[in-house]
């Protein structure tokens, strides 16, 4: 499904130049659930901003369902993100001033399905995180396992390819973690593809699969289990 | 932290702050100058508060200023609490003869033996009580005897002999004295006052000077009904208005003013739109205040809770306020001078009133700015550190509304600024010769001069570049007020119709059409020939023989008794009137639409046109606009050699309406001004409000672009909101603005009509400046990356 190679993303300021991807190699296969470790600074936000298309490479190529998209512009990266993509981040980001229904609903509204299965389909999501009783309050009034299960409902409302998870338990409660974890897993267990940055080692056990990353490229790979997906 | 760094740690705020605070007083200092310049009209007189002017109300006529003969002296003299009466008869233009010099003199004054008793007129040169109190003196003004002579101050001036030549008074006069320049703030203007002597009939302004508390209009009642009783005037019984002189500036609009007056209204308007100005000002001055508290709050916690008492975050504000107060006064107060000196507008500010502004501005910014502290000091939560810290964290609803009324009090001006600016088109539209920037006005043309009208036509009519010439008795613009009584042959009762006298060519020169008939034909008669009937007229009371032909306008159908234009032509009318009828019967040749010669403050009126000879007091002069000047020394040439004797002296039509209109046209600029300056000022503050909008939503902004949302709905999301926002203001502002426009328009008879599309403009400006503004932000916040605002915590 991903295929990176030679990837190399380099942030420059006036007085230094910081090299995140160093001709970065990386391949991922449809279905496979994938932890990237590695220390703070090594490049993991980086990569999975690059893999998420919010930001391009400066060089290198990225193969996305076998198409090169490392030079897509803008749009095309939002088009392709937008169908394929679902985030789930570290601090929840939900947008404070909208219900948890609103938050959900956000990626239906921007790929343009109707308000009668939007409706549908945000209240299955919220029904898979058990969050349906909580569909009208706002983000403030909900615990912090709670949030995450809201965003996890919002990444996956719109039935992504993949799913990239940015530390997802970093700020919850061993509790709560492992709920998010479970909830990961049972949707990679579905069919989702999930790449999952994280500095748990327990987190990481869950995945098939974990790439530990060090000055911005692989150092190593860890096969934990093999990849067997029955279509369900 | 150092008061300096404090002020510069916002700075964009700030000088958004500066701007509009230095413009409100710079404004309000010219406006306070101005009005208080308004205000203190003939005050300087030491019994100011003791003179009136007395006119007379004709049924439901519009009252002349003037009033005509003499016969009112004898009730004036019956009424003890009269102390003086004063007449003044206005000349409006002459020619003055000084050693041989000839030169052309506007607005003299003839003015009886008491002028000195009733006005405070200081004399340089000259006793007081000697002066203009006999046949042949006169005084003129310091100014005047400085371009006379090159000097005021020398007393050998005294009994220089000077030749006066007007249409009203020709004669040799003597330098009795010569008096202070008249101050600005006089409701007359003028460098030369001549004697009037008691038995001269004519139109004049009537002052009185009354004898200490009497009651005006208990006064009034009882010249009216003196006048009454001596059945002064036959053909209607008037009403005595009285107005005491330091109203006439302001309040006093008759017909022939002595010169354009000003108008309350017009002060009502610059003290609302100083208001609306500063309510826009200070709300931008409130709303920075409270972001900048908001930002400040973190520093002024920590200083708080390590003991610092909550005076000291006041000081802190307070000082930056006044740092802010001082720099906004220095910058507006350098705008108001410069304003000053470019000498557009004569308005005088004392040192007092100065200071007293500074003050009050000073008291009004630090209220202001100090009001979110104490909003935000009274709070229980500002101790504690782990609630309510974001930057940007007040009431964004409260300034949503704010924004609101703001934007509503622009919305009302814009459209103040659109209605006025279409009534002002109607005005040159409707007005004959509005628009006419290429006609010569040569007005109040002695005798001597109108003998030689013809000739001079013939001659200026040579020249390519002179498109047209006429003549009329009446100044554009002004007032139709000489009527005739008119009868159909076949009638026996007269009927009374306004004349207006026209040369020949009056209709073609301005495009008039007849709807029915045809124009004047023309040579029936010539000036000698008529002014031999005139002489006879007068002297012998013999009528002529001769026929002329006459032009109605629509109006006049009616009053005559013609159902169809067409029914009136060739009719035969009788005229008879005090002198103009040595004609006394002609035919009706042609019938015009009512056209409106007069001011638009009147509605047209029904007229009779004679096409004569004489009382062509005004010329009136086509010229070749693409040769403007080349055509204008061509009038100059012509009209030294027709009239050598007489300086040529002319306006351009234009500036006759410019004059006219002049409250109007100030109107007009004025909230044109206040439009921009409130729009401009509104629009920064939207622009900052939309920045911190963008900065408070950045994250959300970045998560809805993560979520598929693309550039353009970004923006329109963030356009919306506020679009929304500027409908709603829309519908607030339109009944007001409605309301102020038809109570402006009630001063004309011809109004424009408040059409829907003045409006719907007028919102449409507004909001698309307003979406211009801030979709810079807004575009600039839907292009950032994402990744960066998902970082924001």
């Amino acid at each position: 499904m991903i295929k990176i190679t030679e990837l190399e993303k380099i942030y420059r300021t006036e007085e230094v130049e910081t090299v995140a991807l160093n001709k970065m190699e990386l391949e991922v296969k449809e279905h496979e659930f994938v932890a990237i470790m590695g220390p703070s600074g090594c490049g993991k936000s980086t990569l999975l901003n690059i893999l998420g298309m919010l930001d391009e490479p400066d060089s290198g190529s990225f193969l996305f369902n076998g198409v090169e998209v490392a030079k897509f512009n803008e749009n095309k990266r939002s088009n392709l993100r937008k169908a394929n993509i679902g985030f789930v981040f570290q601090s929840f980001n939900l947008i404070d001033e909208l219900t948890v229904f609103e938050n959900v609903e956000l990626p239906l509204l921007y790929n343009k399905v109707r308000s009668a299965e939007r409706k549908f389909r945000v209240e299955a999501a919220l029904e898979r995180v058990q969050m349906m009783h909580r569909r009208n309050h706002f983000p403030s009034q909900l615990s912090g396992g709670q949030q995450q299960r809201v965003a996890v409902a919002r990444a996956v409302v719109n039935n992504p390819k993949l799913i990239l998870a940015d530390e997802p338990t970093g700020n919850l409660d061993s509790k709560n973690g492992q709920e998010v974890m479970q909830l990961l897993i049972s949707l990679n267990e579905k069919g989702t593809t999930i790449i999952m940055v994280t500095h748990s080692e327990h987190d990481s056990r869950y995945a098939h699969r974990i790439v530990y990353m060090l000055d911005g490229k692989t150092v190593t790979e860890n096969f934990l289990k093999e990849l067997v997906y029955v279509a369900q | 932290m150092n008061l300096f760094k404090l002020f510069r740690k916002n700075i964009s705020l700030r000088i958004v702050n500066v701007v509009g605070l230095s413009v409100v007083f710079a404004c309000s200092l010219l406006s306070a100058g101005y009005i208080k310049q308004e205000l203190s009209y003939d005050r300087h007189h030491a019994n100011a508060n003791r003179i009136v002017r007395m006119s007379l109300q004709f049924d439901n006529e519009p009252v002349d200023g003037r009033i005509l003969g003499n016969a009112i002296d004898v009730v004036l003299q019956q009424i003890p609490e009269i102390d003086r009466t004063l007449k003044m008869h206005k000349v409006y233009t002459a020619v003055l003869t000084h050693e041989g010099k000839r030169q052309v003199v506007n607005d003299i004054y003839l003015v009886n033996r008491n002028f000195s008793q009733v006005f405070d007129i200081p004399l340089l040169q000259g006793d007081k009580n000697e002066a203009l109190q006999q046949k042949g003196q006169l005084l003129i003004s310091e100014s005047f005897a400085q371009q006379l002579f090159g000097d005021a101050n020398n007393n050998e001036l005294l009994l220089s002999q000077i030749l006066i030549e007007g249409r009203q008074a020709t004669d040799t006069f003597f330098i009795s004295g010569i008096f202070k320049n008249l101050p600005e703030t006089s409701h007359f203007n003028t460098d030369i006052l001549l004697h009037l002597p008691d038995e001269y009939e004519t139109f004049a302004f009537v002052y009185l000077l009354l004898k200490e508390s009497t009651d005006i209009k208990a006064l009034a009642q009882k010249i009216t009904q003196h006048i009454e009783g001596e059945e002064l005037y036959m053909r209607a019984k008037p009403r005595v208005l009285l107005m005491p002189i330091t109203d006439i500036h302001l309040h006093s609009h008759n017909l022939r003013e002595m010169s354009v007056n000003g108008n309350i209204y017009y002060i009502y308007l610059v003290i609302g739109a100083n208001l609306l100005l500063l309510i826009v000002v200070l709300f931008n001055l409130w709303l920075n205040a409270s972001l900048i508290f908001a930002h400040n709050r973190r520093y002024y916690q920590l200083l708080r809770l390590h003991g610092a008492p909550s005076s000291a975050v006041f000081k802190d504000e307070a000082l930056s306020a006044l740092l802010l107060g001082v720099f906004s006064i220095a910058v507006g107060m350098s705008a108001a001078f410069y304003i000053l000196s470019l000498e557009k507008i004569a308005v005088q500010i004392s040192l007092f009133d100065i200071c007293l502004s500074c003050l009050v501005f000073l008291l009004i910014i630090i209220a202001i700015s100090l009001l979110p502290a104490l909003k935000g000091m009274s709070s229980t939560l500002f101790l504690n550190t782990n609630k309510d810290l974001k930057p940007t964290k007040f009431s964004h609803k409260n300034v949503k509304y704010l924004i609101t009324v703001q934007y509503a009090v622009v919305m009302i001006v814009v459209i103040l600024a659109f209605g006025i600016n279409k009534q002002m088109n109607l005005v040159k539209d409707t007005q004959v010769g509005g628009k006419e920037r290429n006609i010569l006005v040569l007005a109040e043309q002695p005798e001597q001069v109108q003998a030689k009208y013809a000739l001079l036509k013939s001659e200026l009519l040579k020249y390519a570049d002179i498109k047209a010439v006429t003549a009329c008795f009446q100044l554009p613009g002004d007032a139709i007020r000489d009527a005739t009584s008119v009868k159909k042959e076949e009638d026996t009762e007269w009927k009374n119709l306004p004349i207006m006298v026209a040369g020949e060519d009056f209709l073609p020169f301005f495009r008039i059409k007849t709807i029915a008939g045809s124009g004047f034909s023309s040579g029936r008669h010539d000036y000698q020939s008529e002014n031999n009937m005139l002489f006879e007229r007068q002297a012998f009371n013999k009528y002529s023989e001769h026929t002329e032909e006459y032009i109605i306008n629509r109006k006049a159908l009616s009053v005559l008794g013609f159902s169809t234009p067409e029914g009136a032509i060739g009719q035969m009318l009788h005229i008879f009137h005090g002198s103009i009828d040595y004609i006394r019967k002609g035919i009706i040749v042609g019938v015009t639409d009512d056209f409106n010669y007069t001011g638009l403050y009147e509605e047209t009126i029904p007229l009779l046109i004679l096409q004569r000879n004489v009382f062509l007091h005004c010329i009136m002069v086509r010229i070749n606009p693409d040769r403007f000047s080349a055509s204008q020394a061509i009038v100059e040439t012509v009209w030294n050699e027709v009239n050598p004797d007489y300086p040529l002296n002319y306006i351009f039509m234009n500036d006759v309406f410019n004059r006219m209109y002049r409250n109007e046209i100030n109107a007009q600029q004025l909230v044109f001004i206040f439009s921009l300056l409130c729009f401009a000022i509104a629009d920064l503050g939207l622009i900052i409000f939309m920045a911190f909008i963008i900065r408070r939503r950045t994250k959300e902004i970045g998560l809805r672009k993560v979520h598929g949302a693309s550039v353009s709905e970004i923006i329109r999301m963030l356009n919306m909101d506020f679009i929304r926002h500027i409908a709603l203001v829309f519908v607030i502002a339109l009944p007001v603005a409605w309301y102020v426009m038809q109570q402006w328009l009630e001063r004309f008879t011809y109004r424009t009509s408040l059409d829907w599309w003045i409006f719907a403009l007028a919102g449409l400006l507004v909001l698309l400046v307003s979406v211009i503004s801030v979709s810079l932000q807004s575009w600039r916040a839907a292009t950032a990356n994402p990744v960066d605002a998902i970082k924001i915590e």
